[in-house]
């Protein structure tokens, strides 16, 4: 299987292990990732909050190179990238006369020809759960985790299409076919407080610390996401939390594709499983 | 009830119209402001917003705080009973109140968008220290987000979060082109895409 790669701006740097492990963990499972050329970031929340128009032309940039290099399908491991790009998509493929107008700001013909895929939509719907379960190495029994899947994965949900706006279980089953004991918990949607880190930190810490006390609650081991600003706001800021609290939680947050590769037995250095404040090295030591 | 729209009520006609969201729909049964993340940090709830259109407070709304820190997460839509989704709203009172040149209460969000869009238009990727930085400076609170840092930084680069290789910017081949795009949506919005 082949498919166009997205990687976007944070998996080129604080999120360099989302890159690297999505790569091992496709590599291994047959899937050829090409990379958009010459890709430009998506405008993220920033693009959205100024204007509609450059919102939709700065993902519609890497929807027409994808199509100038022959690509059907672009996978977006970042859940604000696949967000933004998917909304460019469909706000184009629904309305001629908004195609034509980012034609126009972008200079570049487009022909509705590429959809725009998040990790969990290659994952389950197009390797399948059975065939990622059968290469399982080092199944991962007793590690409990807690699946985070926030907001950009899966709303607005007419954009999205994600299996459940609130209640999605696609990355549950896919745990649990790995052998972990997936957690029943409140936080699997709620919203880490995202880009409000750079103005209002008090409200990210208070709402990524909600989440990472509820996975607690719940017994995780660890938190698995797809979505880099969401591995940021709940890894990086448990001291914030525990200084505002008084609860120390220290849970690890892994990507999801960290604790797939480690399944399939891809070495750790392959997958850069420990590049996090919390330790993940509890999390490790009950797979291997 | 009906609300029967005089001539200065065509504020909630333009809402609705750009939207597509109809917003006298609404029977205020506030759930969007309870699943609401910044509903606490707002100066007006999401639920009142949608009142405050029917009423005609334009003014009020269009320099709010709120408008500006709806992030489009979607958790009000996802639980509206009447199948509203707000942020559209949210979109369309923020791209008014730019175009009629409203000044806005909220001034950090604005300051770090334009910066974030500023690296994107210089170099066609964000960049991820280049906008903390920049941001930092441009905030006047310096020692405050330093301060929050000093946690941070020294273990980001410990663990191998961050690397020197991190420090430079690169621009894409196609900057000129992402430049370009910036220039060709600010002539098409008449200027407004700052």
């Amino acid at each position: 299987m082949k498919t166009g790669y997205f990687p976007g701006c944070s998996l080129h740097s604080t999120a360099k292990n989302y890159d690297a492990s999505t790569k091992a963990v496709m590599n291994t499972l047959g899937v050829q990732l090409e990379e958009v050329p010459d890709w430009n970031c998506c405008g993220s929340t920033p693009a959205h909050q100024t204007d509609h128009l450059l919102a939709l032309a700065l993902p519609a940039r890497n929807l027409a190179q994808a199509e100038k290099a022959g690509m059907k399908d672009i996978m977006a491991p970042c859940a604000a990238c696949f967000n933004h790009l998917r909304t460019a998509e469909i706000e184009c493929k629904a309305q001629p006369e908004t195609k034509q107008k980012v034609e126009k700001v972008i200079e570049m013909k487009l022909n509705n020809s590429v959809h725009v895929l998040n990790i969990l939509e290659l994952l389950v719907d197009r390797i399948g759960i059975d065939a990622i379960a059968k290469k399982v190495k080092k199944p991962l029994k007793g590690l409990k985790i807690a699946p985070y899947y926030g907001c950009m994965l899966t709303r607005p949900a007419k954009i999205t299409q994600f299996d459940h706006p609130t209640n999605p279980t696609s990355m549950d089953q896919l745990l649990e076919a790995l052998g972990a004991d997936v957690v029943s918990w409140g936080g699997k949607t709620d919203c880490c407080g995202a880009a409000h880190v750079l103005t209002r930190l008090e409200v990210v810490v208070d709402l990524s610390g909600r989440i990472v006390h509820q996975a607690k609650d719940a017994g995780a081991d660890t938190i698995a996401t797809a979505c880099p600003m969401c591995m940021s706001n709940l890894d990086l800021r448990q001291g914030a939390v525990a200084k505002a609290t008084g609860r120390d939680t220290k849970v690890p947050v892994m990507y999801l594709t960290e604790i797939v590769g480690m399944a399939l037995g891809i070495p750790s250095s392959q997958l850069g499983v420990g590049k996090h404040v919390v330790s993940t090295a509890p999390v490790q030591a009950k797979i291997s | 009830m009906k609300v029967f729209l005089g001539e200065k009520h065509s504020f909630l006609e333009e809402v609705e119209a750009r939207s597509g969201q109809k917003v006298q729909e609404c029977y205020q049964c506030s759930k969007c402001s309870g699943g609401c993340p910044f509903s606490r940090v707002m100066d007006y709830a999401p639920n009142s917003i949608l009142e405050m259109i029917v009423y005609g407070m334009k003014d009020q709304l269009l320099s709010s705080k709120a408008i500006q820190m709806c992030i489009q997460c979607g958790t009000c839509g996802a639980q509206c009973p009447a199948g509203f989704e707000l942020y559209e709203v949210m979109n369309v009172l923020r791209e008014m109140a730019k175009e009629e040149g409203y000044k806005t209460n909220e001034k950090k969000i604005p300051k770090m968008n334009s910066i974030f869009l500023g690296e994107v238009r210089n170099l066609g990727r964000m960049h991820e220290v280049n906008l903390m930085v920049k941001n930092m400076f441009s905030q006047g609170q310096l020692v405050k987000d330093v301060a929050t840092l000093i946690p941070i930084g020294p273990p980001m680069f410990l663990k191998g979060i961050m690397g020197v290789g991190d420090m430079l910017s690169h621009k894409i081949q196609g900057q000129a082109h992402v430049a370009k795009i910036f220039e060709n949506v600010e002539k098409m919005q008449g200027g407004h895409a700052k």
